[in-house]
């Protein structure tokens, strides 16, 4: 049976496509046009390419377009001279056969288009104006009173950067991000070592930073199988036990968690990519997922391989058996339980005076456990008389084992606020809400957060270069591991110290830091399409 | 021909053709008019917006090598990715062929040609 020719029109340059090239028969030979220049500028290649090129919108990609289009033409050309044309026809011929360079423009820019993400957008800046809103209006307590709200607009103004030059400088510089990270640890080292102050925060974003480091890392030898992949596990737990030897405070275990969930959540996402087994032959998929099983049993044994370490657990699971006095983030954990289960769905916790007291100073837990842990009126000290008995009264009650809060209210002037979760409500965001306004602001809230984790992951799901995909599962995983910890915490389920709500709370480093992180996701997205990554050319050849 | 036709039809094509090698563009079309017996001839530059689109989508990865003669080739090949959609379109195409041989030589002609 005779078969319709696919394309039924016949290969026509006419000089209306484009000046300076020639007519094709569909044997490939030239059968008009005026000849082409010999200057490069205005050969039919050239003015060709040229054409392409002005149709696709993002400029730096324009150059490796063509230059594919490039390779193709001159292979073309060689074949016309091979059947005896000459070299300026051969050339021309080439050129018409490759079709109106409109349609391959714009069919190329079809495809390689910048993406945007108008749910993800949405979703981030009305978290950000939620954090906005807390911070700059509800000033809680002292901490929050030094102006952690001007932080917003650094960290707006980085996400907007990494947004718009993250993923293509992350792909383009990757050995100099690396060699950064690198030095950025060995300044976290030094800080360290000279017991600089400030060097508890920097220590916990600077492991953090590690999380996209390792990542990059393992991208680079990815090449290399499960060897080099339980090696970077072996490197992560030492840097994980380095670091949280070296720092005094538990934020170097909470930071630690957050890195091992990332690093975990990175590596299995890459392995399920088939990112990390490049190379047939060189390991088995399920002998990766078996290396990323080991390397996190490993990690995982870090975090009960100390007594500290383990007390973090214990206390995690249950916060009731370790309450010694109302300083403590545990007593926060059995407050909020108790006032969460006594919250309504809508309107905020209403309590009696006498109520208010009870929690107020710690009494309705400590009078039949610790009565000396129960917090001591300090409202009536006028005189120096006063002062000297309260001091006494305190120096007994130390003696006696006791470390009572100092109370300032009294049952005619206590309020919700004073019995509010202690000493950092920023940290109780959620939980403080919730207390203050009904459970179901806080299931709103967790709610949005939900949605936006949702719209973020999907779209690292939808970026297709390997590396930015790495990078970004790494970003997010990051992202959402502080917010998974931080929501347990407000839900009496704290692990160590408080992580930041990344846009909400603690709008500090952690504002311009997560604004970093977050902006390489919108970047990747953004990006996918039009950024190539880098391939090392293979010195095989597989063909003509 | 329909334009929607005719990327289905190359994206398949294009698709059936690396399943058998990795190639790279000129190869491609070459081989398509060799298997076709000229029959298949592409404005050539419009194949590239086709192997980005395939790409984009999974269904092919690139990778450069370099020749003998010192020049880059971007060669493609086929994903798993791929494949499920080649057997996807192979489908829709049996389907559509199918149909075109009913109408054209009826339900005898039909069985006999598929």
């Amino acid at each position: 049976m005779p078969v319709k020719p696919y394309n039924t029109e016949p290969v026509h340059c006419g000089p209306e496509s484009f000046p300076g090239k020639r007519s094709l028969s569909a044997g490939g030979t030239a059968v008009s046009g005026s000849g082409s220049s010999s200057h490069p500028a205005t050969s039919p290649v050239s003015l060709f390419l040229d054409e392409v090129a002005d149709q696709i919108a993002y400029r730096p990609l324009r150059s490796s377009l063509c230059q594919e289009l490039r390779e193709h033409i001159q292979d073309l050309t060689e074949e016309y001279e091979s059947q005896g044309m000459t070299p300026e026809a051969a050339q021309s011929a080439a050129v018409c056969a490759m079709g109106d360079p409109l349609a391959v423009g714009a069919g190329l820019n079809e495809v390689h288009r910048l993406r945007h993400s108008p749910a993800l957008t949405a979703l981030t800046l009305v978290l950000l104006l939620i954090g906005f809103a807390f911070s700059a209006w509800m000033q809680w307590s002292p901490e929050q009173s030094a102006g952690g709200f001007l932080y917003y607009l650094p960290g707006t103004l980085v996400l907007a950067f990494t947004a718009w030059k993250g993923c293509p400088l992350a792909i383009r510089r990757h050995r100099l991000l690396l060699i950064l990270a690198g030095l950025a640890c060995l300044l976290q080292v030094y800080l360290t070592y000279r017991s600089c102050q400030g060097r508890h925060i920097t220590g916990y974003y600077s492991l953090l930073m590690l999380g996209p480091a390792l990542v990059l890392l393992a991208y680079k030898l990815r090449r290399c199988g499960v060897r080099t992949l339980l090696g970077i596990f072996v490197l992560c737990f030492a840097l994980l036990t380095g670091y949280y030897c070296h720092m005094t405070r538990s934020f170097g275990l909470s930071g630690s968690l957050v890195l091992a969930f990332t690093l975990a959540a990175t590596f299995w996402a890459m392995i399920h990519r088939g990112i990390l087994d490049h190379r047939p032959g060189t390991c088995s998929r399920s002998g990766l997922y078996g290396a990323l099983a080991a390397g996190i049993l490993l990690m995982g044994g870090f975090f009960v391989s100390s007594p500290e370490r383990l007390l973090a657990v214990r206390t995690f699971v249950r916060p009731e058996a370790f309450v010694h006095s109302t300083w403590e983030d545990s007593y926060n954990n059995v407050l909020i339980r108790e006032l969460l289960s006594r919250t309504p769905a809508i309107g905020g916790l209403d309590l009696s005076s006498q109520e208010l007291m009870d929690y107020g100073t710690g009494a309705w837990y400590f009078a039949d456990r610790d009565p000396l842990q129960i917090g001591m009126d300090a409202t009536g000290l006028k005189t120096e008389a006063d002062q000297d008995a309260f001091d006494q009264a305190l120096r007994k009650r130390k003696e006696a084992g006791g470390s009572p809060r100092f109370i300032h209210f009294d049952q005619s002037s206590v309020t919700l606020w004073d019995i509010l979760p202690q000493h950092y409500h920023n940290n109780y965001l959620i939980a403080v809400t919730m207390l203050l306004y009904g459970r179901l602001f806080g299931v709103l809230l967790v709610g949005i957060m939900a949605g936006f984790y949702l719209v973020l992951f999907a779209c690292i799901r939808a970026v297709r270069g390997k590396l930015a995909f790495s990078l970004a599962c790494s970003c997010g995983f990051c992202l959402l591991g502080q917010s998974l910890l931080y929501v347990l915490g407000n839900l009496g389920y704290q692990y160590a110290n408080f992580t930041s709500l990344p846009m909400i709370s603690e709008g500090r480093i952690s504002m311009v830091f997560n604004m970093a992180l977050l902006g390489f996701v919108f970047s990747a997205y953004r990006y996918d399409r039009v950024v190539e990554e880098h391939q090392p050319p293979s010195p095989s050849l597989a063909g003509r | 021909m329909d334009k929607r036709f005719m990327a289905f039809g190359t994206s398949m094509l294009v698709l059936k053709l690396l399943e058998q090698q990795s190639m790279y563009g000129y190869q491609i079309i070459r081989e398509l008019e060799q298997q076709s017996r000229q029959v298949f001839s592409l404005q050539e530059g419009t194949l590239y917006p086709v192997l980005h689109s395939l790409e984009q989508q999974g269904a092919v990865t690139s990778v450069q090598k370099l020749a003998d003669n010192g020049r880059q080739r971007k060669y493609y090949q086929i994903t798993a990715q791929g494949r499920g959609l080649l057997r996807e379109k192979t489908a829709q195409w049996d389907t559509y062929q199918a149909a075109v041989n009913r109408v054209m030589g009826g339900v005898q002609f039909a069985c006999e040609t598929i």
